[in-house]
């Protein structure tokens, strides 16, 4: 059983390292690179979770299309180089804040009986158990999710394109 | 298992107002260029065939639908009824508009039609992901048309401002969420409340995830201090959607939050005694930076935003009152938002007239209006006076009734500064009304190629007119909205 | 022994590195990527739960793994449309750093 908490640890600990590569480093394409570790971390995450399912949706979506989709923005928007990324003045404040959240939700959740008191085995999520809760508990936000991608897919045309009007 | 799955019929406007939006974009496809008007058209008649819809399939039913993720009731009915009505509003101010301005001109109507559903779904949810993705749905056509004047760098900052905050605020009401599911165990608001309700239950990761949710809303709705984006949004935004978001957008997210409050925080006696202060707070703190914020703004639609940013101040310290009251406050707020609506689109749609074909953002540039168009003028100070809470107007009657029901609700005090912060409104409107009549315009006839259509005319006519129909006889509106007090009691 | 407080830390970690991001980044997309890291530390807290909670109390279907399928859906539409506004503006205006936005001040 510590094979999981040994296998757990060192993703985390690629997870973190990574995410702080990517809001620490000082080279646009290095930060989407860590990015995309992060994201491929996440995903093993979840199969230590025991759900296959959403890790490849992760590995699929997150690692492919998000990150590609980043990467293209990178490239079509380059200048001559990629300059080094400057940071917000008030960095130390945003410092200050995140370590003061990171401290009050731990300590939460140590202090929740609820949370202390769960039960310590994993239940696998089957794609069969998935499928049947997602078309028929969950219709109607599916339903309403297509239509937020239909408004993304023309909201995007509508300003990506370059139609006459303009210079 | 699915409980009330055969009562699909009471999302019938649901589904027509779908259909309708795909109509919109296919009859984009086939109607032409320079014909683009048409398109809003259609829009607007399947709008008020909408109203019908609604008003015969779902007005006086009370049941929950679909697994309980949605709710359909009065409450649902007055505010989809008023959602549709800004939207054939928002459709008619925007044509001329549009059509100078704007490219890719059909699919505008198009979002402004699935906007409005994301709106409707939003009021009626029972469920945090339902809600969250209506928000959702109805900010993604936000962001869209924010940006839609898209050679305008303003508008394209105002839309990417827009959306890193929406995105931003909706990561942070997700963790607060997830952090009470990790507790709860469900996102319907009925369970939450069932399990916030148990008595010295406190757990503290829940606590948190209810403030990490109220976060998100608040930034939603732009309550100090959470609302460093709201200038520049409305600012940068085409004036129609400045509109929209100031009226449409900013009436849903208050019905949700009130929907919120109703449903997982009212039942908790505790939670809700601690959070009643909070909120007060809040609501001063609203009230008071809106306001005071401005008085020293020279643009015009920067002065709308942070008036705009003290009457969500004002809407917020009716919240403080629920569960104290009868039920009253709830109605005098669903009054208040009408009111609201009414009044603001008299001055954005003359505004909208206004700034058609030339650059006019500034308060001084509005200088000489009055000569010139009277009319376009009028509208803008009868709107102007009813925001400020004159009487004669419906600005007046909506805050009396407001304030005497917050005061009914014990808190006279707080009434006491919404009443002051008025006070300092009358003062900036004042300003800008100074502007259009007294002060001497730099250049000869600057408004003189103003030129407006009927759509326009309807719109500025209309609402003037309600503005001062709904002030002095506001019983018919008030019965209507009498029932929805029935949820707080 | 792996236990739920395990996912729950995680996750937090992984929800402040981002919250530091968004708030001290300039460029745009460094925020949007910020952002994303937050939206994964929700679904890992949403997944955790689900898991390791399924059959307790209200926990009877994998509600947290759906919840997770709609985020990553929504995110995955919200990063493309944020990055076709970002494409306008730079086409527009040469600049993808948010504080170089200073047609309007703060």
């Amino acid at each position: 059983m510590n094979m999981h908490l040994v296998i757990f640890s060192v993703i985390s600990a690629v997870l973190i390292s990574c995410a702080l590569g990517v809001v620490i480093s000082r080279n646009i394409v290095h930060s989407a690179l860590f990015l995309l570790f992060a994201l491929i971390s996440v995903a093993g995450i979840y199969l230590v979770l025991l759900t296959e399912f959403l890790a490849i949706v992760q590995l699929l979506i997150y690692g492919g299309a998000i990150v590609i989709v980043i990467l293209f923005a990178l490239m079509l928007t380059r200048n001559e180089e990629y300059p080094r990324i400057q940071n917000n003045k008030l960095w130390p404040i945003a410092g200050i804040l995140s370590v003061l959240v990171l401290i009050t939700l731990s300590v939460s959740y140590f202090q929740s009986d609820v949370i202390r008191n769960a039960s310590t085995t994993i239940s696998p999520a089957g794609v069969k158990s998935l499928g049947s809760s997602l078309f028929t508990t969950w219709a109607i936000p599916f339903e309403l999710a297509s239509l937020v991608l239909l408004v993304a897919l023309i909201g995007a045309i509508v300003i990506a394109r370059s139609d006459k009007g303009g210079n | 298992m699915i409980e009330g799955s055969n009562n699909l019929l009471l999302l019938t406007p649901e589904f027509v107002l779908a259909g309708l939006a795909l109509l919109v974009f296919t009859a984009d496809l086939i109607i032409p260029e320079g014909k683009k008007e048409w398109v809003g058209r259609i829009a607007v008649v399947g709008l008020i065939g909408l109203l019908f819809v609604t008003a015969s399939t779902v007005m006086g039913i009370t049941q929950p639908v679909y697994n309980n993720f949605l709710l359909v009731d009065h409450y649902s009915f007055v505010f989809k009824m008023i959602f549709i009505t800004v939207g054939i509003i928002t459709i008619l101010m925007s044509e001329e508009f549009v059509k100078t301005n704007l490219t890719s001109q059909g699919e505008y109507y198009g979002l402004v039609l699935l906007a409005i559903l994301g709106m409707n779904i939003l009021v009626q949810s029972q469920e945090f992901l339902t809600a969250y993705i209506s928000l959702e749905l109805l900010s993604f056509c936000l962001y869209v048309l924010v940006g839609y004047s898209k050679f305008n760098p303003k508008s394209n900052e105002a839309a990417i401002k827009y959306i890193i905050f929406g995105t931003f605020s909706s990561a942070i009401l997700l963790y607060g969420l997830s952090m009470v599911y990790s507790v709860v165990g469900s996102t319907l608001y009925s369970d939450i409340a069932q399990v916030l309700s148990t008595s010295g239950f406190m757990d503290p990761v829940a606590m948190l995830g209810i403030t990490f949710i109220m976060i998100g809303i608040a930034f939603k709705l732009g309550i100090v201090p959470f609302h460093s984006w709201i200038p520049d949004v409305y600012e940068g935004a085409p004036i129609p959607v400045t509109a929209y978001l100031a009226i449409g957008a900013k009436i849903a997210a208050f019905a949700f939050l009130a929907r919120v409050v109703i449903g997982v925080m009212l039942p908790a006696e505790e939670l809700w005694s601690s959070w009643k202060i909070i909120f007060a707070i809040l609501a001063i703190s609203t009230m008071v930076i809106g306001n005071g914020i401005a008085i020293v703004q020279t643009k015009v639609k920067r002065m709308l935003a942070y008036s705009s940013i003290g009457h969500s101040g004002v809407l917020l310290s009716g919240i403080v009152v629920f569960g104290s009251t009868n039920g009253i406050v709830l109605e005098s707020l669903g009054y208040y938002l009408v009111g609201y609506a009414v009044t603001s689109f008299a001055v954005f749609s003359a505004i909208t007239a206004v700034t058609y074909n030339n650059n006019i953002e500034l308060i001084k540039d509005f200088a000489g209006l009055s000569d010139e168009k009277p009319l376009l003028s009028a509208s803008i100070a009868i709107g102007l006076f009813s925001l400020a809470g004159l009487p004669l107007f419906v600005g007046f009657t909506i805050k009396f009734y407001l304030f005497s029901s917050i005061s009914i609700g014990g808190y006279l005090w707080l009434a006491g500064i919404a009443v002051l912060a008025s006070l300092v409104s009358l003062y900036y409107y004042l300003i800008m009304i100074k502007s259009m009549y007294v002060d001497v315009p730099e250049q000869e006839r600057a408004h003189a190629d103003i030129t407006v259509r009927w759509p326009m005319w309807i719109v500025i006519i209309l609402s003037i007119l309600m503005t001062i129909a709904l002030g002095i006889y506001p019983d018919p509106l008030v019965n209507q909205l009498n029932e929805i007090s029935d949820l707080l009691k | 022994m792996l236990e739920l407080i395990h996912f729950n830390i995680l996750s937090v970690l992984l929800f402040s590195v981002g919250l530091y991001g968004v708030l001290a980044r300039k460029s745009a997309i460094l925020i949007i990527m910020a952002i994303e890291l937050m939206l994964n530390a929700v679904n890992i807290n949403f997944i955790a739960a689900a898991a390791f909670k399924h059959g307790g109390g209200l926990f009877t279907n994998f509600d947290g793994h759906i919840l997770t399928i709609f985020i990553i859906t929504i995110a995955a539409a919200e990063v493309g449309l944020a990055l076709a506004l970002i494409l306008r503006i730079f086409r527009n205006k040469s600049t993808v750093n948010v504080d170089q936005f200073d047609m309007m001040k703060l």
